[in-house]
C-alpha cells in the first residue's frame, strides 16, 4: 500500500519493503536503504543508504513531527484507503477492498444510499488506527459487504458502489 | 538607609519570574508569585515558595491589575515587588501606588518612569544634558507650523506617535509628497494604540542600527555602565538576536556612547536598572529612549561581565547602593541572544500554537537557557510567543556564532512550529558574521525566511525517517513476504 506524506504541501507517495535486515524506501521516484540501529521512545538512530541519521519524532493523529540533521519537519500522514478513495475519483471503479486485515467499526450507509464523493461509508481499525472509507466518486452503495464488528483479511470485499441511474 | 528585602513579590509570569526568583532564593529571599490560572504548574509557579491566585477576564489582564497584585503583596507580607519586564513593569502609577503603601519598588521612582515613557519629555531632558537626539519637530512645540517644519527637516523622516513604543504606529518617510497622508495615518494609529493622536518627526537614519548601554544608578547621582548591547536584528522592530559588545563600534565611539548613557542617567538622579536606547549610523548616535526596567536581552550583559543584574536590582532597591566601581567592570568575551519565538517566519513572523510534545534546549559549555516553557506544556495566544532565550557566551564572537549555530541545530522542539531554523539561518549569514545587520535588514532580505526546499537525499532522509516514525508502516512493511504481493493494488 502506498502511504502519503504531505510535506510543505507537496504529497509523496512513500513505501516500505522488507529487504534482509531493514527496509527500502520507495518514494520520489528514487530508493533508499535504511537500517535501524536503535530506539527509544521519540527517538531512532537509522541508517539511510549507510549515513547515520538521529531523528527525534512526535505523532499526533496524523501529525508528524521530526527532526533530523539539525532541522525540525512537519509532515502529515495520508491514509492509503482515503487516497485511493480520492485520487480513483474520475475512474468507474466499482468496489473497495480491504487495504490490510481489520475490524468493522461502523457502518455509515446503506444500501440503495446515495453517496457523492468523499462522504463516509464505513470505519474500519487496522493497525491500531481507525481509517474511514469514503465514497471515492458520486454513486449508490450496491452492497455493503461485511457487518458492524466483523473482521476480514486483506483483500476482503467491503463495499460496491454503482452508477447513480 | 538600608532596609532589607526578606520577601519579595514577583509581579510577573514566564521566563522572567523564573530568572527572578532563581537569584532571589540564591540571597536567601522569600519568593511570592501572581499566578493566574493558566500559568499554574509552569516552571515559575514550581519554584515560587508561595503563590497568590490573580482573578482576570483573561491572563494579561490579569498581570496588568495593579490594585489586585499590590494587595496580594500585603496580603502575602512581601516587603518589595519586582516587575520584570512588560505588564506593569514601566507604569508609574504602579510604582507610585507600591511605594505609598510601604512596598519597596524595584526599579526607579515613579517620576522617573514618568519622565521617560513620555518619549517628547525624555528627549527634551536628554537634549537639555548634552545627550545627542536627531533632528526633530516635536508636534506639541507648534501644532500650526508642525507639516511644514518637518516638510523643512528633508527626507527620509521617521513619523511616530509622542506616546509610543515597540514600534507602533511608526512610519518612515522617503517621499515628501506623501507626507500628509502618512502623517494622518500616523495620528490615526497613534490615537488607536495609545489613546493619543499626538507625533512627533524626527531625521531618520537610513540602515540605523541599535545599539543601548546598560546603566545603574543608586538614586544619589552615581551611575555606572555595564557597556552596550547591540540589538539591530528585528523583525517587525522587534529584536530577536542582542549580542556585546556591538561589532561596529570602534573603542572611541564606545566609551562616548557609554558615556553618553551614564551623563543622562547622572542628570536624572536615575535609580536601578535602567537601558538608554541608541539608534547608530554612519559614525554617529542619537538617543532614541530609556527604558526604565530590566531588558529581556540582560543576560548578554551578565554572560560577558559576569555580574548577576537582578541581584544588582534587588541590592540597590534595598538601599545598599551600586555594588561596584564602574572601573571594577570587567568584559570577557563575546555573548550573543537568540530569541526563540512560537512563529512562522515563512508566514511573516506570524505567531503560532501548539503543544510541546518535544521541547528539549541544548546544554553546553557557553549555552544558557532562560525559558518558562517545559515539554507538555501548550503554547497558547493567550500570552506572548517567546518560548526560550537562548544565551552563548564565547571568548570571541566569531566562536560565539560558530557555538550559536551549533546550539540552534541541537535545540528540539516538536509540536509547534519556531523560528529556530530562521534564527540559524540568519546568525550563519555572511551579512550577520561580518556585522552588517541593521534595523531593517530582516524585512530586505525575506529569503532568510523561507524554508529551503527539501529534495534529493534529503527529501529520502526525511521521508525515510517520517516512514520508520510510522508503526502502520513498519508494520505492513514486516507482513509483506514479497514485493510483488503488494503489487497491482488492493481494489478491483
Amino acid at each position: 500500500m502506498r502511504h502519503g506524506l504531505d510535506l510543505h504541501g507537496t504529497v509523496h507517495d512513500v513505501f516500505l519493503s522488507p529487504v534482509p535486515g531493514g527496509f527500502r524506501l520507495h518514494a520520489a521516484g528514487q530508493e533508499a536503504l535504511i537500517v535501524l540501529e536503535g530506539e527509544t521512545q521519540g527517538f531512532l538512530a537509522l541508517a539511510i543508504d549507510g549515513e547515520d541519521c538521529e531523528v527525534r519524532y512526535a505523532i499526533a493523529g496524523e501529525e508528524i513531527f521530526l527532526h533530523l540533521d539539525g532541522r525540525h519537519y512537519h509532515l502529515r500522514h495520508h491514509e492509503p484507503v482515503r487516497r485511493f478513495a480520492s485520487a480513483d475519483a474520475t475512474e468507474a471503479n466499482a468496489a473497495a477492498r480491504a487495504p490490510m486485515p481489520g475490524t468493522v467499526v461502523r457502518i455509515a450507509v446503506e444500501a440503495g444510499a446515495s453517496v457523492s464523493a468523499g462522504d463516509a461509508i464505513l470505519v474500519i481499525e487496522s493497525m491500531k488506527l481507525e481509517t474511514t472509507i469514503r465514497a471515492w466518486r458520486d454513486g449508490v452503495v450496491e452492497a455493503v459487504h461485511v457487518g458492524e464488528g466483523a473482521t476480514f483479511e486483506r483483500g476482503t470485499l467491503l463495499v460496491s458502489l454503482v452508477e447513480d441511474s | 538607609m538600608s532596609r532589607p528585602i526578606t520577601k519579595l513579590l514577583i509581579a510577573n509570569r514566564g521566563e522572567i519570574a523564573v530568572r527572578v526568583i532563581r537569584t532571589a532564593q540564591r540571597l536567601g529571599i522569600a519568593t511570592v508569585l501572581v499566578c493566574h490560572e493558566l500559568d499554574l504548574g509552569s516552571p515559575a509557579s514550581v519554584m515560587a515558595d508561595e503563590i497568590v491566585m490573580l482573578e482576570g477576564r483573561t491572563g494579561v489582564a490579569a498581570y496588568l491589575d495593579a490594585a489586585q497584585i499590590l494587595a496580594a503583596a500585603q496580603k502575602a507580607g512581601a516587603d518589595a515587588i519586582h516587575p520584570g519586564y512588560g505588564f506593569l513593569s514601566e507604569n508609574a502609577a504602579f510604582a507610585k501606588a507600591v511605594s505609598e503603601a510601604g512596598l519597596i519598588f524595584v526599579g526607579p521612582t515613579a517620576a522617573m518612569i514618568d519622565l521617560m515613557g513620555d518619549k517628547v519629555r525624555a528627549r527634551a531632558f536628554a537634549q537639555k544634558h548634552g545627550v545627542p537626539v536627531a533632528p526633530s519637530v516635536i508636534e506639541d512645540d507648534d501644532p500650526v507650523n508642525f507639516v511644514a517644519k518637518a516638510r523643512a527637516l528633508g527626507a527620509p523622516l521617521l513619523v511616530k506617535p509622542s506616546a509610543g513604543g515597540g514600534g507602533k504606529g511608526m512610519r518612515i518617510v522617503r517621499d515628501m509628497a506623501k507626507l500628509d497622508e502618512e502623517i494622518a495615518q500616523a495620528r490615526s494609529e497613534g490615537a488607536r494604540y495609545f489613546g493619543d493622536g499626538r507625533l512627533y518627526v524626527e531625521r531618520f537614519v537610513e540602515e540605523p542600527r541599535h545599539i543601548e548601554v546598560q546603566v545603574f544608578g543608586d538614586g544619589q547621582g552615581h551611575v555606572i555602565h555595564l557597556g552596550e548591547r547591540e540589538c539591530s536584528a528585528q523583525r517587525r522592530f522587534q529584536k530577536i538576536i542582542e549580542e556585546t559588545p556591538s561589532p561596529v563600534l570602534t573603542p572611541d565611539l564606545r566609551a562616548r556612547i557609554c558615556q553618553a548613557a551614564v551623563d543622562l542617567a547622572r542628570a536624572a538622579h536615575y535609580a536601578n536598572a535602567g537601558t538608554v536606547e541608541f539608534i547608530y549610523g554612519r559614525d554617529e548616535f542619537y538617543f532614541l529612549e530609556m527604558n526604565t526596567r530590566l531588558q529581556v536581552e540582560h543576560p548578554v550583559t551578565e554572560e560577558v561581565t559576569g555580574l548577576d543584574l537582578v541581584e544588582w536590582q534587588l541590592r540597590i532597591a534595598a538601599g545598599e547602593g551600586l555594588p561596584c566601581t564602574q572601573s571594577e567592570i570587567r568584559s570577557n568575551g563575546h555573548a550573543i541572544e537568540l530569541r526563540i519565538y512560537a512563529e512562522s517566519p515563512s508566514r511573516g513572523f506570524l505567531p503560532t500554537t501548539g503543544p510541546l510534545l518535544v521541547f528539549d534546549p541544548p546544554e553546553g559549555e557557553g549555552v544558557r537557557i532562560d525559558t518558562g516553557f517545559v515539554q507538555g506544556q501548550r503554547v497558547t495566544s493567550a500570552f506572548d510567543p517567546m518560548l526560550a532565550k537562548l544565551i552563548i557566551h564565547a571568548p570571541d564572537r566569531s566562536s560565539a556564532i560558530d557555538r550559536a549555530c551549533d546550539a540552534l541545530r541541537e535545540f528540539v522542539i516538536l509540536g509547534c512550529e519556531t523560528n529556530i531554523e530562521f534564527l540559524g539561518a540568519l546568525t550563519g549569514s555572511s551579512a550577520f558574521r561580518s556585522g552588517d545587520v541593521h534595523t531593517g535588514f530582516i524585512d530586505a532580505n525575506p529569503h532568510l525566511a523561507q524554508a529551503p526546499d527539501v529534495e534529493g537525499e534529503a527529501l529520502m532522509r526525511v521521508l525515510g525517517a517520517a516512514c520508520m516514525a510510522l508503526p502502520v508502516l513498519r508494520e505492513e512493511a514486516e507482513e509483506i513476504p514479497t514485493l510483488h504481493a503488494m503489487m497491482g493494488g488492493w481494489r478491483n
